[in-house]
């Protein structure tokens, strides 16, 4: 269950707008997702690539090197919104078992 | 700049990756998108376990059970592989002018092969795994080394005895062999872009073709060639892995 959230995550995340993995564990740290290991996107990001969730595309870094940005694709946009379904639903009930 | 122990860290999982048969373009995509990831972390003053988690083991293996593995590019290598080391063994004999071949040779060289090979990727993966020191990386190479070099010779020279050769090349058929080899060699260049397949080569049956040459007895020529042969043949084995590995580290 765990790795589906963080998949939920970073859906909502490059939803937001472009984005590269580093700047992506910025945002969740910034929302308060400081138990996520920040190496753990990068095996999910791959999956929900090959799944066509996002799409990517290689630009020049400010720093030099060329960075991974990522976008979401039709097929990602409709994920999310299943999961915000499902995951307001789950909070719910959570809400009435505490 | 990446700190010395995060390059080691993406050069280990490079070689992991990519002696797991992962696609070459993959291994590129995401050590590239890791080393920038490690850039970022490091001018922040995080260090590589806030990455993988505190087990590079674990998170390594996380990371190749995503990729795909490229089943066809592993079965468009497997004979380039299997000529290659044929090559080099029968060259030796071939330029001597004394090639046979015996029953125990021709089934049991094939089963030799693919131990040696199992052997290597299980080596190389560990090694990239477990972030082997080149201390140990160097130990564990001559462990292999060593059961692979005896299971060769066990199987080459304990044939002869064994059982009678199948078939003898004559002087004609020899220089075809070795002609054939020479080609072999040729090609191994080409396909893996190095050099190396055809100096070591060079290096290994020019000395022999002087020998044969010369008043030594076969036995005197097999056993001076030998060692080296196999040492050679080995790394044959290795080298195209590893060429890649630095090729991508320096991209």
């Amino acid at each position: 269950m765990l790795k589906g959230i963080l998949e939920g995550c970073l859906l909502a995340v490059i939803e937001k707008g472009e984005t590269y993995g580093y700047e992506m564990i910025e945002r969740l740290e910034e929302y308060g997702f400081h138990m996520v290991s920040e190496g753990s996107i990068y095996p999910v990001l791959i999956r929900m690539q090959k799944e066509g969730l996002v799409e990517t595309v290689m630009k020049k870094s400010p720093s030099g090197p060329k960075r991974k940005y990522y976008t979401l694709t039709e097929k990602g946009i409709k994920e999310l919104a299943e999961f915000k379904e499902k995951w307001l639903e789950l909070s719910s009930a959570m809400n009435r078992l505490f | 700049m990446l700190s010395e122990k995060s390059e080691q860290f993406i050069h280990n999982l490079r070689l992991y990756l990519i002696t797991s048969g992962k696609k070459d373009k993959e291994v590129e995509d995401i050590t590239a998108e890791l080393s920038d990831h490690l850039a970022e972390a490091e001018k922040r003053g995080k260090d590589i376990h806030e990455i993988t988690g505190g087990s590079p083991e674990a998170y390594m293996e996380s990371i190749k059970d995503e990729l795909e593995t490229d089943y066809k590019g592993l079965l468009k290598s497997l004979p380039v592989f299997f000529i290659g080391v044929l090559a080099y063994f029968i060259m030796g004999p071939a330029v001597r002018g004394g090639f046979s071949v015996n029953i125990v040779q021709l089934t049991g060289f094939p089963v030799v092969v693919l131990v040696g090979l199992a052997i290597y990727i299980v080596f190389l993966q560990n090694a990239g795994k477990k972030q082997y020191s080149d201390q140990k990386m160097f130990v564990y190479a001559m462990i292999s080394y060593f059961v692979l070099t005896a299971l060769f010779v066990a199987i080459m020279l304990g044939g002869n005895v064994l059982a009678p050769p199948i078939y003898t090349a004559g002087p004609l058929a020899n220089n075809i062999i070795a002609a054939l080899c020479a080609i072999a060699f040729i090609g191994l260049a080409v396909w893996s872009k190095t050099w190396f397949t055809i100096v070591i080569p060079l290096i290994l049956f020019g000395p022999s073709l002087v020998m044969a040459r010369m008043e030594l007895t076969e036995e005197t020529i097999l056993y001076g060639s030998a060692a080296v042969t196999i040492i050679a043949c080995l790394a044959i084995m290795i080298w195209p892995l590893l060429m890649k590995a630095k090729k991508q580290s320096e991209n």
